[in-house]
């Protein structure tokens, strides 16, 4: 991914069609899924999702009353919350997801155990998995992918259409000089993670016209001051919940740092966890939402 | 060591023995009935006779595909992998108590499950996530693991000897000091491991049966056999060893070397064991000393007793596990651990009330 | 009935910069009751390591029937050689009788093991001690049930082979008149042909028991004979510094230790218990 607005935006278009083009380039209701398995399904009605972004897609695809259950993590969902949990996406239970009764099973390409994924295909039921890959390209692919195993491919394009809409919208909204934003993480215990390339936070970030603070390093990294200091940020960017678990706004000043940073020169924006890290098909939606915060208002926002 | 066995025991104590043998193979019995009847997936008894029947051709009542692609490939693996996992570690538990003298002891003590948690956590933490994702992917976590758990523990067994010959105080000491260090590595990796990782992490060592499948029975029936047999044959030698190291050797015990052995077959069973399920903990420390008290320390009884309750208990607490919150399952190490830990204050309290 | 059992020649033990042992010989044999005596810190433990193969001496040998020590394996040994140690260290619970049964497991074979044990413990007056939890017992009763479980290890070994029974201060934690029992039981044994030596801490006793006593001082054997050769007021007073005189003993005739230096003050009559001439 490139940096200069107009080029990226070209190239995602580029990409789209290409994620397209794979994507049909096999019978309609069958793709390949990230470990190279073909999977075809029709017309499923029992389904069970994994991972959040399944979960919200397929409820995206008008198809959420057929999800019998979903993992944990979807649970925050709205919609989502009548639905049957099996736990964390990682370590499910065979006989559990079997007990549901499934014609699908979706889910990220870390769901797991692979074991309990080879017990469920044992019993003919087809398990997709869709890659993680925390780019734009991945998520329209997802998004393609799911429309095509649940045969509403129209609704999935007009959900890919919308999120380029928004993502034309967000380029409108950027400057000549992006804003260096600083994505925090935190585990609730200890002083946070910095966002680096390869991740969804990198993602969004340059999908909303701004640059990432701390491009210098791949994933995530613990914070420190220097590194902080160092990535000399516009913006403090964090989730509902991370701003809670940093300790909300006195926090987050507090920590070693942060606190060097010039209040003046310095905001801090928050946003929804689903919303901003989903990368789901309300991707153009958070991307349009965090460029509004960078570049249209200078208030934190729920 | 010799077959002098030590059943100069009275005739009262003789049944005994033997309702005991018969009641423990019971419990087992009842574990697998148990653990194969139940489950998220309703199988009713009919399905189940159905099942049955149609592995001989007989074609009884009523069952669907699901079913018996439940029973065979989840279930039942799952219900003997409990079996043979309980039966491990409580027999495990039984060396370690016999090792270091002490009813207390267990496997964790020599570093076996610090070390698999500890290579768990790197190949999470450190492997890029093909590395651990589809088929060939799912012997990478267990086989870091396995690697970690004996390797952390021959060089326990390294540091608490000396010149070649263990020293149980010195042995003790060692495992203390390795756990620290796995410890230390794991903070370590925690500290580095994004959520995704992070959860994985903790997962995993909150011990699960789920990855049960035919092969890893296979694997794991060895490994328990191997460690049962182990220790049957050297269970007068155990009972010496309880004695003290110069009083066993006095009697004929190359002590030494028996030691030596039993760390590494502990590693080796133990290892294999926690490579597959994650940390499950209490049961290598209560079943023993449960049975115990029940049977007393002569390990000719001590071993079959723990061998078959341990394996029952196990069955037991995973099909809680996994019915208690259908679809999903609680962490079975934290279930073992949750029941084990009051259990074991309790005999404390007991045991203090009587001293 | 003078076969040499058990053999050490030249025992020497350094350890820490220490010498615990120099040059020390000393030979078990059949049918012999040997006592090993010595002031605290002779070497009297470290000599018993020797012996039993769990120390390896820096230099000298012990030979067991003939051969070095190290050529018998631990079984071999364990078949004919019982050692009876100063403290258990049992902390488990089990019977009394399984306890001793312990003592048979060097063996392959052992008929009527339970009657075996029986008649061990009813030897050092145990028997009713039987069934009960070793847990349970006092000291006393513990020393008892252990040297029974050297006396089941040795009888269940072939009358014909050289068997030795080893004791550490066997009379730690029984009442004088335990004491005389567990050192006549072991007598016995001589009886049949089986070597005893025994670290006794007692003179008195070492003199009324022994056939033969070794005396160690500061890791060298200092004396080596019969107890009327080796208990002169010479020796108690070079060795364990004790003034005292030495006389017949009025009813077996061994040598009798008095010690000259009373702590009372000496009264007009000074036999209290004067001896009926």
């Amino acid at each position: 991914m490139t940096q200069l607005p107009s080029i990226r935006r070209d190239l995602a278009i580029a990409l789209l069609v290409c994620g397209l083009t794979a994507t049909t380039s096999v019978a309609a209701g069958t793709i390949v899924d990230a470990h190279n398995h073909t999977i075809t399904a029709s017309a499923p009605q029992r389904i069970v999702t994994l991972g959040s972004f399944t979960t919200e897609t397929v409820m995206a695809l008008e198809q959420g009353d057929r999800i019998v259950a979903a993992d944990a993590s979807s649970k925050g969902l709205p919609g989502a919350a009548d639905k049957a949990t099996l736990g964390y996406y990682r370590a499910i239970g065979a006989e559990g997801v079997l007990s549901m009764g499934p014609d699908l099973v979706v889910g990220t390409e870390a769901a797991g155990p692979p074991t309990a994924l080879d017990q469920i295909r044992g019993a003919g039921v087809p398990v997709a998995l869709l890659s993680d890959s925390p780019t734009l390209d991945a998520a329209t692919h997802r998004i393609e992918a799911l429309g095509t195993l649940l045969d509403a491919e129209p609704a999935a394009r007009s959900i890919v259409d919308r999120i380029r809409k928004d993502l034309d919208k967000a380029a409108a909204l950027t400057p000549a000089t992006p804003a260096r934003v600083l994505f925090l993480l935190s585990h609730g215990g200890g002083a946070g993670q910095m966002a680096g390339t390869d991740t969804i936070a990198h993602t969004m970030i340059e999908l909303a016209g701004g640059t990432n603070a701390f491009a210098s390093q791949e994933g995530y990294t613990p914070l420190t001051p220097e590194a902080a200091l160092t990535a000399n940020p516009d913006v403090i960017l964090v989730t509902t919940r991370g701003l809670a678990a940093l300790g909300g706004e006195a926090g987050i000043w507090a920590t070693p740092g942060l606190a060097q940073l010039s209040r003046d020169k310095v905001r801090l924006v928050s946003m929804d966890d689903n919303l901003l890290l989903g990368l789901g098909p309300r991707t153009g939606e958070a991307a349009l939402a965090l460029a509004t915060h960078l570049y249209s208002d200078s208030a934190t926002s729920p | 060591m010799s077959t002098a066995r030590l059943s100069t025991a009275s005739p009262p104590i003789r049944s005994r023995d033997h309702i005991t043998r018969v009641a423990s193979g019971l419990l087992c019995l009842l574990a697998v009935v148990v653990g194969t009847g139940i489950g998220a997936l309703a199988i009713p008894p009919s399905a189940l006779a159905s099942i049955l029947a149609d592995t001989v051709g007989i074609d009884i009542f009523a069952h669907d595909t699901t079913q018996a692609t439940v029973l065979w490939a989840i279930r039942l693996p799952r219900v003997l992998l409990g079996l043979l996992i309980g039966a491990a570690l409580s027999v495990a538990g039984v060396l370690m108590q016999a090792l270091f003298r002490n009813p207390l002891a267990s496997p964790q003590l020599i570093g076996v499950s610090g070390g698999a948690a500890l290579a768990a956590a790197s190949v999470i933490a450190l492997l890029p996530a093909a590395a651990t994702a589809g088929t060939l992917g799912a012997f990478t976590l267990p086989l870091g693991a396995f690697t970690g758990a004996v390797a952390v523990s021959l060089v326990t067994l390294r540091i608490g000897s000396r010149g070649g010959t263990p020293d149980v105080v010195t042995l003790l000491l060692a495992g203390v000091a390795i756990n620290a260090l796995t410890g230390a590595g794991l903070g370590l990796l925690v500290f580095i491991a994004d959520d995704a990782q992070l959860r994985s992490i903790t997962f995993w060592s909150l011990g699960s049966l789920s990855a049960a499948t035919w092969p890893i029975v296979g694997a794991l029936a060895l490994a328990t056999s191997g460690l049962v047999a182990f220790a049957w044959h050297h269970r007068t030698a155990f009972d010496l060893l309880l004695l003290g190291s110069e009083d066993a050797r006095h009697l004929g015990v190359p002590v030494e070397k028996l030691q030596r052995r039993m760390v590494v077959v502990t590693a080796l069973a133990v290892g294999a064991a926690v490579a597959f399920t994650g940390i499950i903990g209490f049961v290598g420390l209560v079943v023993p000393h449960l049975c115990r008290l029940w049977a007393g320390p002569a390990h000719h009884r001590l071993i079959p007793l723990s061998t078959l309750v341990g394996g029952a208990l196990l069955v037991f607490a995973d099909t809680t596990a996994r019915t208690a919150v259908a679809p999903a399952e609680l962490p079975l190490g934290v279930l073992t651990t949750l029941l084990g830990a009051p259990f074991f204050l309790l005999l404390l309290a007991r045991a203090r009330r009587f001293a | 009935m003078t076969t040499p059992l058990l053999e050490a020649t030249g025992l020497t033990v350094h350890r820490n910069g220490r010498t615990l042992l120099q040059d020390v010989d000393l030979t078990v044999r059949a049918g012999e009751k040997l006592a090993v005596i010595g002031p605290n810190g002779a070497g009297k433990t470290t000599l018993l390591r020797c012996l039993t193969g769990t120390w390896s001496p820096d230099a000298g040998s012990v030979r067991w029937d003939g051969q070095p020590l190290s050529t018998h394996s631990p079984r071999h040994l364990a078949r004919s050689r019982a050692v009876v140690a100063q403290r258990a260290h049992l902390d488990f619970d089990f019977a009394v009788h399984e306890v001793v049964a312990m003592g048979l497991a060097p063996h392959s074979r052992v008929p009527h093991a339970g009657h075996l044990v029986r008649i061990s413990l009813a030897e050092v007056g145990a028997l009713d001690l039987h069934d009960r939890r070793w847990t349970r017992l006092s000291g006393g009763e513990q020393q008892r049930v252990a040297l029974a479980r050297s006396l089941a290890q040795l009888r269940a070994g072939a009358p014909d082979r050289a068997r030795v029974l080893l004791l550490d201060e066997p009379t730690n934690h029984l009442d004088p008149a335990w004491q005389l029992q567990a050192l006549s039981v072991a007598g016995r044994l001589a009886t049949e042909g089986i070597g005893v030596l025994a670290i006794l801490h007692d003179l008195a006793l070492a003199s009324s028991w022994a056939d033969h006593i070794v005396v160690l001082d500061q890791g060298r054997r200092v004396a080596s004979g019969p107890p009327i050769d080796v208990l002169t007021p010479d020796l108690l007073a070079r060795v364990f510094r004790l003034e005292a005189a030495v006389v017949p003993h009025p009813h077996h005739g061994r040598p009798w230790i008095v010690p000259v230096h009373p702590l009372i003050a000496p009264t007009r009559s000074p036999n209290v218990h004067a001896a009926t001439p």
